[in-house]
C-alpha cells in the first residue's frame, strides 16, 4: 500500500497555562530561574498538521479511525534558564 | 510641526529613560517538554517528549510583579496517532513536526528574601508544520 502524497501545511493554535518556579539571584546582573508551565492547547482535530495531515483532511486516515475528532492537547514544560537584569533592580 | 516633533523626541527619550530605570530583564531557557497522550474518539495522539530553548523578557515594574513575553521552540517532536486495531493508522500520520510558540503573561513573585517562587498565567499561540513524513521504507 503507498503512502498518499501530501501537503506540509500548517496550523496556529490559540494556547493558555500556568507557570510557577522560583528565581535566585547569583550575581549582581543575573538571576537563575527554575519553572515549570502546563501549556493547554484546546480543540486541535486530529486531521491536521499535528498529525501529519494537511490543511484540507487529506491524508487523514478516516478509512481507519473513522470521523476526525478534537481533544485538547496538554503539554508540561521545565525549564532552567538565566535572566540578565537590562536595568535597574527592584529590591 | 516643529513643536510635535520636539514633543516626540522627548516622549521617546523619556519612555528610554523609564525602560532604562526599570527593571528589564532577558530571558534565556531551556528544558523538556513532555506530552501525555491525547484522547481521541478512535484513536490517541502522541507528541515525542523534546527539549525545548525559550527566549523572552521579563519586565518588572515592582518587585512583587511581573510581566512575561517568550518565544519558544520545541525542538522536532515526533507525532502519530495510534489505534487498538491497526498499526497502520501510526504508519500513515506518523511525522517530524515544527512546533513554536509565543507566550505572554504575568507573574507573582512572593516577597522573600533569597529565593523568590513566582506563579503566573500565560497565553499565547502554537504554530505546528509538518517537516518530515516516515521514509517510504516503512510503509506496508
Amino acid at each position: 500500500m503507498l503512502k498518499p502524497p501530501k501537503l506540509h501545511l500548517n496550523l496556529q493554535s490559540f494556547n493558555w497555562g500556568f507557570q510557577t518556579g522560583a528565581t535566585l539571584d547569583i550575581a549582581k546582573s543575573v538571576v537563575l530561574r527554575l519553572d515549570a508551565c502546563a501549556v493547554f492547547i484546546p480543540n486541535v482535530s486530529n486531521n491536521t498538521s499535528y498529525f501529519d495531515a494537511a490543511a484540507d483532511g487529506s491524508g487523514f486516515p478516516s478509512f481507519i479511525i473513522g470521523n476526525p475528532s478534537s481533544a485538547t492537547i496538554i503539554q508540561w514544560n521545565i525549564n532552567l534558564g538565566l535572566l540578565i537584569n537590562l536595568g535597574k533592580r527592584n529590591k | 510641526m516643529k513643536s510635535i516633533t520636539f514633543l516626540l523626541v522627548f516622549l521617546i527619550s523619556f519612555r528610554f529613560s523609564a525602560i532604562s530605570q526599570s527593571n528589564l530583564q532577558v530571558l534565556v531557557s531551556g528544558g523538556p517538554t513532555f506530552t501525555p497522550k491525547i484522547k481521541y474518539n478512535n484513536s490517541a495522539g502522541y507528541i515525542s517528549t523534546v527539549v525545548t530553548g525559550s527566549l523572552g523578557l521579563v519586565y518588572r515594574p515592582v518587585s512583587t510583579f511581573g510581566f512575561e513575553l517568550k518565544f519558544s521552540d520545541l525542538s522536532h517532536p515526533t507525532s502519530y496517532l495510534k489505534n487498538d486495531t491497526s498499526n497502520t493508522v501510526k504508519i500513515y500520520t506518523t511525522s517530524q513536526i515544527v512546533l513554536q510558540r509565543i507566550l505572554a503573561g504575568f507573574n507573582y513573585y512572593l516577597p522573600l528574601k533569597s529565593i523568590k517562587p513566582f506563579l503566573g498565567v500565560i497565553t499565547g499561540a502554537t504554530y505546528a508544520q509538518t517537516t518530515q513524513t516516515a521514509p517510504q521504507s516503512s510503509i506496508i
